[in-house]
């Protein structure tokens, strides 16, 4: 062969592999990493044809499907780190192993709309109404930013959101886990949840506000697994990089207090939902992830009811919480439609705690939904 | 589909390659005719009727205007009309809504609703290049062309047929019917394809990703975001468009065809006429013959002169776009060229070379902004940052800045013809040749790893 022929003969060689591999393997439905199902060969009829998104739909299949997909993901998030484009899927690499999401993006209005939710709920119920904002990793952990890393704006929110609440109480958390956080990892590396030594520390401010005495840590027995690769990690797409550890904090009688999901039609035994840990995502091992309505019923424990309006930085504490109330109503506002002041009649609850990641207070909408 | 996407790629292209070398000689045109045809229609089928029609028609005035009983009326009566047919769907599908939208201003015509036609892709392109090919028939510098199959391919070959170049039927007449492809040619189109791949993916990919970026902020990030925009954007339009042309030559290679080029290291020029004789050439071509040069050109007094350049230079604003900031832009480049002609001679002629690259960046730069926003009261935001009002530099437009740093040094080297020149200087063919390897593949590869990544596309409720 000739010797100019030989880039030509690889060009092609790579385009023909390439072409093979994708007729001889068989479509995938579901991506674990990207939690959605992935897009098929379209379906052509008449109305694709019309609409013009015959090309559009070809492509989407093709990339859903291309071989492996995971690898050239991965290679393309090292290759834009080495060439310094830190900001993967809006995730950046601090230090460390160090994962963080980048900062929200910050809509005074929504803010703005959600704190006015939480204040006509307070004054329009006879209930105790307490909102709890949980920071983001990067505001905590801002000392292993990468360079050049975007600003987190959390402390001037959270002063926000104190001076604007009058008739709900606010509880502090991001000043407990600014002290804390050279002691112990208090948020995941590779998720933006609390871990359990993190959520730890905000169940001791939320009872100290809430007039109960926490446990003591030498109550739970600490058991770890290893392995947990967050959303951040599966977002980014940085393979190679370690997962975390994550803890599940036992105490007598967490097997007994009865887990009632509502919209599965389930009720079991035991606030760990174990099977998620044979995922890489290993965070809904906590309560079974986002549901519209959880309850957890702990017969022995000590004191009433609760309601927490809550996304799921709120699951991990939830589990602490439950060796205290005898009911405690998880309520997740994006799903749950009915109205919470309706619950409160219901359940006879004298406290309602919004305990809300502060990216989410500043962002979603579903706040709007609490009456 | 565009050429950077997995399914033209993967699906597409090593399909009609694989299909193009099984098949006899003979029956390579009418695959290629039926792949072209398949390529647009992807992308619009409805509009097939459209590229239908204009090969048929088209066709047909060729033969008209070709008949060697035609009288010269008659001739002149079918080139007429042809340009007609070519310039009014040119018109009706792409100003439309523009022309409604200037009507509609005027009280009497008020009512008229706003219209907006979805553009057909390359028409642009292919009524141009249509038009040529009736122009140079009717000239008799060519032969019309009798197989309706090749004439086909001519108006709606795939490499060409979405953004350019646009060929003149002279140019490629006798590939038409009568190419050679062999191994070596298939070689270096690939070379070719994968350095227009290269420039599009690694290099404009990541500039519009830049100009988004800080486009977003508050005033650009200050005086200096909005300069870094506008060189992010100079770098995005020059490697997207340049890319998509290296693309474009190097798949015609593969097929046997050979395009002239289209760019020429643009951004090193002189002065503003040397840039437009550098960049998007093609189309300067087009103008100059089929406009410039029937207007009469340079041979004739100054001031008709002036006008001539100011019709051309109005005309390839407007072509680029149907907006007002299209036909300013053009504006803005008739008047400098007016300038360089009659005023700025030594630059002109390259006699000023330091100064006139200092003139000719800050020009074309300048010119990119108008080009940006399509939008006049967007312009005035963008210059209204140089008043200082928004600071020098934002700390979010500097991160923005630092992470394509790297990139934007690469881009401005690959501006110039440094790489091409080292790669000249090396003595040993089999360096030279590992090295074209090693670069294609890694060109593929990492491109392809770059594709991928755009469509990952995770559903995680990330916040919660």
């Amino acid at each position: 062969m000739k010797r100019k022929a030989l880039p030509g003969v690889l060009f092609l060689a790579f385009l023909f592999s390439i072409a093979i591999l994708f007729l001889f393997t068989s479509p995938r439905s579901y991506s674990l990493r990207e939690k959605r199902y992935l897009a098929q060969f379209p379906e052509i009829d008449a109305q694709v044809l019309k609409s013009a998104q015959l090309s559009q739909q070809l492509e989407t299949w093709a990339s859903d499907q291309f071989p492996f997909r995971d690898f050239f993901v991965g290679v393309c998030a090292y290759t834009d780190l080495l060439l310094g484009k830190n900001t993967a899927q809006d995730v950046l690499l601090g230090k460390e192993g160090w994962m963080f999401a980048a900062p929200a993006e910050y809509d005074a209005s929504r803010l703005a709309s959600n704190l006015a939710a939480v204040e006509t709920f307070a004054s329009e119920n006879t209930v105790e109404t307490y909102l709890l904002a949980i920071p983001e990793s990067g505001f905590v952990y801002a000392d292993a930013l990468p360079a050049f890393a975007p600003e987190y704006r959390d402390g001037e929110f959270l002063a926000q959101i104190e001076q604007t609440l009058s008739a709900a109480h606010y509880m502090d958390g991001a000043n407990v886990l600014k002290q804390a956080h050279e002691e112990e990892l208090l948020y995941y590396q590779t998720d933006h949840h609390l871990t359990s030594a993190g959520s730890y520390r905000v169940y001791e401010e939320l009872c100290e506000a809430l007039g109960l005495e926490p446990y003591g840590r030498e109550t739970f027995t600490v058991q770890c697994y290893e392995d947990f690769y967050g959303t951040a990690w599966s977002s980014s797409g940085y393979w190679l990089h370690d997962g975390d550890e994550i803890e599940l904090w036992r105490w007598d009688g967490d097997e007994a207090v009865c887990v009632e999901i509502p919209e599965e039609e389930s009720t079991r035994m035991g606030i760990f939902f174990m099977e998620h840990l044979e995922n890489e995502d290993k965070y809904p091992v906590y309560l079974d992830g986002n549901h519209a309505l959880t309850h957890l019923h702990n017969a022995s424990a000590p004191e009433g009811t609760l309601i927490l309006v809550k996304d799921s930085f709120a699951h991990c504490a939830a589990g602490f919480l439950a060796r205290h109330y005898q009911d405690l109503y998880l309520v997740d506002l994006r799903y749950y439609k009915d109205a919470v002041s309706t619950l409160v009649e219901q359940t006879g609850a004298e406290t309602v705690c919004v305990f809300y990641g502060l990216a989410n207070l500043t962002t979603d909408s579903s706040l709007a939904w609490l009456r | 589909m565009v050429f950077s996407s997995l399914i033209f790629l993967y699906i597409y292209l090593a399909g009609v390659i694989l299909l193009y070398y099984l098949l006899p000689r003979r029956a390579r045109n009418v695959l290629l005719l039926a792949a072209n045809l398949l390529f647009y229609f992807c992308g619009e089928p409805v509009y097939i009727y459209l590229m239908l029609g204009s090969i048929g028609i088209n066709y047909v005035f060729g033969r008209l205007i070709d008949r060697p009983s035609a009288l010269p009326g008659q001739r002149k009566t079918a080139l007429v009309c042809g340009i007609i047919f070519d310039l009014s769907l040119l018109c009706i599908f792409k100003y439309t809504g523009f022309f409604a939208g200037i009507l509609s201003k005027i009280p009497v015509f008020s009512a008229i609703p706003a219209i907006s036609i979805p553009l057909p892709i390359g028409i642009s392109f292919y009524t141009f290049q249509t038009m040529s090919y009736l122009i140079d028939v009717y000239r008799k510098d060519v032969p019309g062309q009798k197989n309706i199959v090749a004439f086909g391919n001519y108006v709606s070959l795939f490499p060409q047929l979405i953004a350019g170049p646009i060929v003149r039927y002279r140019d490629v007449a006798e590939q038409l019917t009568n190419r050679k492809e062999s191994m070596e040619q298939i070689s270096s189109g690939a070379q070719l394809f994968a350095c227009g791949l290269a420039k599009k993916v690694f290099i404009a990919n990541a500039m519009g990703e830049l100009w988004s970026a800080l486009a977003a902020l508050n005033g650009f990030g200050g005086v200096f975001g909005a300069l870094g925009a506008a060189f992010a954007f100079a770098f995005q339009l020059y490697f997207d468009f340049s890319g998509y042309s290296d693309m474009a030559r190097g798949l015609g290679r593969i097929f046997g065809f050979e395009f002239l080029e289209n760019f020429n290291y643009p951004y090193l020029s002189k002065s503003v006429s040397e840039f437009w004789r550098r960049w998007h050439i093609s189309l300067g071509t087009w103008f100059r013959e089929y406009v410039y040069i029937p207007l009469g050109g340079n041979r004739c007094t100054r001031a008709r002169q002036a006008f001539n350049l100011a019709v051309v230079w109005i005309l390839t604003g407007f072509w680029h776009g149907a907006s007002w900031n299209f036909v300013l832009w053009g504006a803005y480049y008739g008047v400098l060229l007016i300038l360089e002609k009659f005023w700025m001679k030594k630059i002109a002629a390259g006699q000023r070379p330091i100064l006139g690259r200092i003139y000719t960046l800050t020009a074309v730069l300048f010119g990119w902004v108008i080009f940006a926003f399509d939008r006049m009261s967007d312009l005035g935001t963008y210059l209204h940052v140089f008043d200082g009002s928004y600071g020098l530099l934002s700390a979010d437009a500097a991160a923005q800045i630092t992470a394509y740093l790297p990139l934007m040094i690469l881009a401005a080297f690959a501006s110039t013809p440094c790489a091409r020149v080292l790669y000249g200087r090396i003595q040993n063919v089999w360096v030279k040749t590992a090295l074209s390897c090693i670069c294609v593949v890694t060109v593929l590869f990492f491109a392809t790893a770059a594709l991928v990544y755009n469509s990952y596309n995770p559903f995680l409720y990330f916040r919660f």
